[in-house]
Formats: C-alpha cells, structure tokens, sequence
C-alpha cells in the first residue's frame, strides 16, 4: 500500500493560538479518511493546509510522494469541495466545470472531453447550461463535486459538503459519494462533524479536538473501542452513558452498586476512580436483560419514541442512564423494569487521564 | 398516557366560531390620515424653492419685479434658459454655462471610471489577499474619510504644483481621485467581505491568479455596488466646488464654479430669471440620476457610504 498524503509534524498558529500542533498523518492511496469532530477542533484549517490555502507554521505536507509545502493549491494534484459550493455565480455548470482547465490554458477538445465524463459520472449532463442560481442544493453540490473531477487529481478534499442541505438529500448524496469513490478510487479527505457521515463513509475516521488528534482508526474500532471519553462521548447517538465509580479488583462500584467486569480486557491495572462506559444499544432490557452478566431493578423517568425504537431514560446508582428499547416495547415513566447489559461489551477508562483501560 | 386518557380531558362543549377568522381587515384611522397629511404637506413645503425657481425662471424682468413670487409667469419666456446656457457673462467671457457643462463633463468622465477602478482593486485586495499590516492600512484609508479636506487643500496646491499638474485636468482628476479612495474603498472591501471566502478558495485551487480571480470571478459579481459606486462619485464629483475653485484651473472650470460667477457678478442689474435657469440647469445632471437611480442610491447609502 502506498502513501498519498502525508503530513509530518504539521502546525499552525494564528498569532499565539496554537490551532494544530504536531500533527502527523498518513494516508493510503484510495483510501478515504474523514476528519470529524466539532466546531473549532482545526479539521477544517487542517484541510485548508493540505489545499495549501493556509500557509503552514512548521512541518511538511507530502501528496504522492512530492513534498508540496511550499506549493500554491493548483500545483498540488487536489481538487476540493466546500460547504457552500462555492461555484461562480456568473458562470454556466458547463464554464463552472471547466474553469480551472481554461486557467490551465488546456487544449479545447481536451476539456470539452473531461466535461463530458464529469457530467456524466454525476449525471448533470442536462444542466450544463444552466446558471448555479437555477439549480438546487443537491445539484448545486453535484457541480461542485463535477468541478474537482475534471481536474483529474490524485486527491479529493471535501470541506463538509454535505451540511448545506436537508436531511433527505444528504443521504442520497452520501451514498453518491460512497459510490463516486468505490468507482473512481482515489483518495479522499472529509471533513465533516456529522458522525453519521463519519461512520458510513470512512475507511479510517480522525477524530480531532483542539487541534490534535484523538483517535485514528476505522469506525468499527472507533464505535467500540474509543480511545478516551472525548471520542466516546462524541461518537454515538443517543450518546455512551457514562457510569462514575470506584475500580478495585475488576469491580466497579458505581454509587454503591457494584459491577462486576468480568472478561473485560483491560489494556492495563488500575485501582481507583474510574468511569465505566455503556452504549445505550447495549443495555437490554425485560427477558433478554435476564441473559446479561449484569443485571439491575430501574425505573424509568422519561421515554422518547423515535419511531425505529425508543430511548429510555432512568437512573443506575443515581447517575443518568439510557437506553435504547424495540419500539414495540410498552414503557411509561414511573414503570420499574429489568435492565441488563455485558460490561465486556463496554469501556473502561481512567477517570483522571480519561483514557481507555 | 393512552389516546383516550387524552381525548377525554379535551372539552366536550362546542366552541364560538362567529368570531374574526381570516385576516383582518385594513382599517384607515385617523393616526393615518394624519401621517399622510403630515408627509404631503412637508413635501409641499420643500419642493416650494423649486416651485419658484422654475416660474422665476420663466418670467421675464420686468414681471419679476413685481414681487408675485409664486405666481405662475403672465407672459412665459424661455429667454433666460438660453442666456444661462449660452451668453451669461462669467467675467470677461460671455458664453454661458455651455464651457462650464463641458468641463464638468470632462472631469467626472475621467474621475468616476479612474476611482472606482482604484477603489475596487483596494477593497478586492483588502479583503481577500490579507498581509501582515493590511488592517493598519485599512484604518488608515478609513481614518483618511474623516481629514477635513480644507487642511489638506494647501499641502496638496504645493504637491501639485511640483508634479506640474497644479490647475490641469489630470490635476483636478487625481485629487477627485484621492478623496474618493477612502469611502469607495469602504465600499468595496464590505462587497468582496460579504462573499463567501469559499468563492476565493475555489478560484485559488483552480489555479486563478491575483488578477485572474479579480477579472473573471470577483468583477462580473460587482456589479450592483459598482452601479452604486457610480452614482456616489457622479453626483459628488459633479457638485463638487472647492476642489473645482483650487486645482481645476480657468481652462477646466467646472460648471459649479462657473455658475457661482454668474450668480455673484456684481456689475450690471441682477437677473434673478438667469441665475434660476442656470442653477437648474447645474443641478440637473445629479438631479436626473437620482431619479433614475433612485433604488440603487438607497442601497448605496444603506452599505454605509454616505458622502457629504
């Protein structure tokens, strides 16, 4: 597997703010890498940086073994998508797409080609002249897309492309940018802090705060195995609960009930304050709780159906705990239910340092 | 909680429905009919100069002194309004308004197109190609809409005259030109500031230079606030006196400095109905771009240029 992008090092301070320090990443050619988290945690001035729209601090950026830090953005080999689509208003989809080929002084039967197949991959073709103004949010996003198609690049960046439009629409789009990268395998950066979009388009997710990386991992290891509170309360929704306890022993005594974490894998010993965590999609409830290791008497004290299931909320040794129950099941607040769940199954974490144990 | 539990705690009784139902309906209060009384008689009382000028204007001397100052003219004359334009007296010279006219043509034709060009590259590069210390002259630029003119007028009489373009029409341009800069520039920078910076981006990853951003992506778009641009700059220019008195020069008087000539000529008897129609015939040309443009003015004003 060979590397497409790589970032060594990479920092960036806006005067004495520190947005991205140290960071380090690589990534795989065809791979498709998203960077999630929330607002202000430097995934987007990290894109900005591989585009070569910001100009860096320190470290070095490398796309397909070239060393572009220094590069102006269209020397790069990327192309990249914004949030806003940013296409010019003035011009046609047709002399959208073709914009930066006729900046490039390309031949004219050249980009008149690459038109063609960017249309047709996104099947805009009967739009080519018409004006971004006459086009809808999902078509307008489509141009976009066609846009860094024709510059027929190693890379794409997408700047949280999605997050314009309604809630339909971006799941249609999702799944045409699942397949626009499974068809044309190239690499892709996304940023975005929608972890719905994270999880079902990432080959590998990079979740970041405050400039840093926490996790980088594929999303089946990121759901289950977060690598500290930060990535586990941020992926999941409704979010993991989070149990505040005493670890002694391999049992933790959560406000006075005890939990006993049998074949749980700890990465390593520890004695003391600890926070157990558990997905609400894991807790089980009524005849299938009588299975689990765990098992507690609760009651319930608000139920909010969402219509494939309902979330139920209710206390564990007074901390808040919910969980997510089969819509067909009947629940009201103030009815006392059997509630169980694996402790394996969850997450154990240092309650100083946060981290996984 | 069950459906039934539900319904059964709504009441059973049936519910008024005569009551007000659509929209409701415009009444004219007498609040109302004050506010309009209020509004036409207020633009009465200022179009009243106007009124008299135009019949003043019309009126031959000798009516005038009757003292019937609104009085529509007994016996209508369109003499004064060929005086005015072609034979007043300005001094020596009596040709009219009619050098004046081309004069002020010449310069705002000049001034308008040469600023607002400057004034958008400024604001362009001020709001998407920050440098270190481009904040420190923005303030600068705005500070500059704030110095009186007249405290700069002498420094600037002593730059021309070194340049030798004291008194020339590049000389009256160029200072139209830098006293435009700092509220066009405004202007501009809070244009391109209001466009997404993704635009800017986009055109930088498709390889789009300083220019090649300016001139295919970021110039089509300007059009409104250009349009804006061009009114502010027309009309000030136009009414402009000062700069006109100090830098233009006898050659390119322009036509506010002239008319000042024939209305404060202190030889011979005062020809009220000449210097009505000459002052109308000044103030037309912002008068007829204001009405023509009135929208877009509003707009201009409203993006925070006002110009004094």
């Amino acid at each position: 597997m060979t590397t497409s992008v790589s970032i060594k090092d990479l920092s960036l301070n806006f005067g004495n703010v520190k947005v991205l320090e140290s960071l380090d990443l690589e990534v795989a050619q065809g791979e498709f890498i998203v960077l999630l988290g929330p607002s202000g945690c430097g995934k987007s001035t990290l894109l900005n940086c591989i585009a070569g729209l910001l100009d860096v601090s320190d470290g070095q950026i490398f796309i397909s073994g070239k060393n572009v830090t220094w590069d102006e953005p269209k020397d790069r080999g990327i192309g990249m998508v914004f949030q806003s689509y940013a296409l010019y208003p003035q011009m046609t989809v047709e002399k959208n797409l073709s914009f930066g080929l006729r900046v490039a002084r390309m031949p004219k039967e050249e980009v008149e080609a690459r038109v063609k197949r960017a249309a047709e991959i996104l099947q805009i073709e009967p739009l080519l002249q018409r004006k971004p103004v006459e086009l809808s949010g999902g078509q307008r996003q489509r141009v976009a897309i066609g846009r860094a198609l024709v510059r027929d690049v190693d890379v794409f960046l997408f700047d949280e492309p999605l997050s314009n439009l309604d809630a339909k629409l971006r799941n249609d789009l999702r799944i045409e940018i699942k397949r626009l990268h499974q068809r044309l395998k190239n690499t892709m950066i996304y940023v975005t802090h929608d972890q719905i979009e994270a999880m079902t388009l990432a080959d590998r997710i990079a979740i970041m705060k405050n400039g840093v990386i926490q996790q980088l991992a594929d999303p089946h290891t990121i759901y289950n195995k977060p690598t500290n509170l930060f990535v586990a309360g941020f992926i999941g929704s409704p979010s993991m609960n989070f149990l505040k306890g005493d670890l002694n022993g391999g049992t933790i005594n959560v406000s006075g009930t005890p939990i006993p974490l049998t074949n749980y894998a700890f990465e390593q010993q520890l004695n003391g304050a600890a926070v157990l965590g558990v997905r609400p999609e894991h807790v089980a409830i009524g005849e299938e709780a009588r299975k689990m290791p765990f098992q507690v008497e609760s009651e319930i004290e608000i139920v909010e159906p969402m219509g494939a299931d309902t979330v139920a909320w209710t206390k564990l040794g007074g901390q808040q705990l919910t969980f997510r129950a089969a819509a067909e099941v009947h629940l009201e607040p103030g009815q006392k239910v059997l509630i169980g769940f694996d402790p394996a199954r969850g997450s154990v974490f240092n309650a100083e340092t946060g981290n996984r144990i | 909680m069950t459906t039934e539990a539900i319904s059964s705690r709504l009441p059973t009784g049936a519910i008024d429905t005569s009551g007000p139902r659509g929209p409701r309906p415009k009444s004219v209060t007498i609040g109302r009919i004050g506010v309009y009384a209020f509004l036409i008689l207020s633009a009465l009382f200022f179009l009243l100069p106007l009124w008299v000028m135009v019949v003043t204007s019309l009126k031959t001397m000798p009516e005038i002194r009757e003292g019937h100052l609104f009085n529509w003219p007994a016996l209508l004359t369109f003499d004064p309004w060929l005086k005015a334009w072609d034979t007043a007296c300005t001094g020596r010279d009596c040709n009219g308004l009619k050098p004046g006219f081309w004069n002020s043509v010449k310069i705002t034709a000049l001034s308008v197109p040469v600023s607002i060009v400057i004034a958008m590259i400024n604001g362009y590069a001020l709001s998407f190609w920050r440098y270190k210390g481009s904040e420190l002259l923005f303030g600068i630029l705005i500070f500059g809409a704030f110095v009186p003119y007249q405290v700069v007028i002498y420094p600037l009489i002593i730059g021309m005259r070194e340049l030798g373009l004291f008194a020339t029409l590049p000389g009256i341009v160029i200072v139209h030109t830098i006293f435009g800069m700092p509220i066009l520039t405004l202007l501009y920078r809070n244009f391109f500031a209001s466009l997404p910076i993704e635009l800017f981006k986009a055109g930088r990853v498709d390889g789009a230079g300083f220019w090649g951003i300016f001139f295919r992506i970021m110039l089509p778009m300007s059009v409104p606030i250009t349009i804006v641009a061009v009114i502010l700059q027309t009309t000030g220019i136009w009414n402009d006196f000062l700069f006109g008195t100090v830098f233009a020069g006898r050659e390119n008087m322009p036509m506010t400095v002239q008319l000042n000539n024939i209305v404060t000529t202190t030889t011979g008897i005062r020809e009220y109905n000449v210097n009505m129609a000459a002052t109308i015939l000044t103030a037309a040309v912002p008068l007829v771009v204001y009405f023509i443009s009135g929208k877009w003015f509003v707009r201009g004003i409203a993006a925070g240029a006002v110009k004094g």
